[in-house]
């Protein structure tokens, strides 16, 4: 599993920046189409839900519990 | 159940600026109720504000209401069909402030609500005055030198007025906001969860703390897990302690009038 940014969501505040442990988020160039600075997702390998497979009981989630707009999901790889 | 069927997804993107603590308390609901709660039975009431706004975007029926009288609609609403689970969320402002005398009473009676106090330490929605929860010497649109006045602590006035459960957490501890919740929501009597919430554009861009994860870490200083407290209900030192002020098993305001009416 690793995490994914809905652009259409993000407003780019970057929280998940600030919250994430492992350092998986960093800030990017890539501006939404609402004019949001997104971050990207820059080591999903690092991320401790980087082996779980799907239906397994993910840990941590700092990152989704910690965006103010309901923009990060845990997807399949 | 998933988050698309607990929140109006529709609607999204949220009407919040970015980095608003708004948004973390809503994961944080949905994150504690969704292996209980019924939407057909809940009921969320909102006063007027940012906060207060949470209401509607959540798949349940939902009151909007006047400044400061959610606690009191909702009251009417519970007594009216004792059945309903009553969520009650609003700002400091809101619940605190204008709603003062609401709390205390609906605490007084112990009457069976969920109350969610979203303090972010300003008026966020009119412009960013000071509220009464704003910490001393705080900057905001009214207080352009500092804040002179030392804040409420609300949840300390709301276990002191008799609350079968009072808590206080931080959007910085949202593990412990997610438990503290669940604890509330299957509870009876007056419950109230005060969550210490940021707000960039009221609070930050007064006091100079202009990115929302500089605010974060600011918030995440002031806080402490608590030990020992004194009851005092005024913020003396800007430190805000963090942990459950009440715990305990008064009978609530529908057992009592069921008893009373034999």
């Amino acid at each position: 599993m690793h995490p994914e940014i809905n652009p259409d969501y993000c407003k780019g505040c970057h929280l998940c920046i600030h919250v994430c442990p492992r350092k998986v988020y960093s800030k990017s160039e890539k501006i939404s189409k609402r004019g949001a600075v997104l971050p990207n997702v820059e080591h999903p390998d690092k991320c401790v839900n980087a082996k779980k497979k799907k239906g397994e009981e993910l840990s941590c989630e700092l990152c989704v519990l910690s965006c103010p707009d309901q923009a990060i999901k845990f997807l399949e790889d | 159940m998933e988050i698309e069927e607990f929140f109006r997804m529709d609607r999204w993107p949220n009407s919040y600026c970015p980095g608003c603590g708004n948004g973390i308390v809503m994961n944080c609901m949905h994150r504690a109720m969704r292996d209980m709660v019924n939407l057909d039975r809940l009921v969320m009431v909102g006063g007027i504000g940012c906060s207060a706004r949470i209401d509607g975007y959540v798949f349940s029926d939902a009151i909007h209401t006047t400044h400061g009288r959610a606690i009191a609609f909702a009251t009417g609403i519970k007594l009216g069909n004792p059945e309903l689970d009553v969520i009650v969320i609003g700002g400091d402002g809101d619940i605190g402030a204008i709603g003062g005398n609401h709390l205390i009473n609906a605490a007084r009676r112990n009457m069976d609500l969920l109350v969610i106090c979203v303090n972010n330490w300003i008026y966020g929605m009119t412009g960013g005055q000071i509220s009464p929860a704003s910490p001393h010497e705080c900057m905001s649109t009214t207080t352009p030198l500092g804040n002179p006045e030392y804040s409420f602590e609300f949840v300390k006035l709301v276990a002191e007025c008799g609350a079968n459960y009072a808590a206080r957490w931080s959007i910085t501890h949202p593990f412990q906001l997610v438990n503290c919740l669940k604890t509330a929501f299957q509870k009876k009597g007056f419950r109230f969860v005060e969550v210490l919430s940021i707000c960039p554009t009221g609070f930050g861009r007064n006091n100079k703390i202009n990115e929302p994860a500089e605010l974060y870490k600011f918030l995440k200083e002031k806080t402490y897990i608590m030990k020992d407290e004194n009851r005092i209900a005024v913020n003396l030192d800007g430190k805000f302690p963090l942990g459950e002020f009440a715990n305990i098993d008064r009978e609530s305001y529908i057992e009592s009038l069921k008893k009373i009416r034999g």
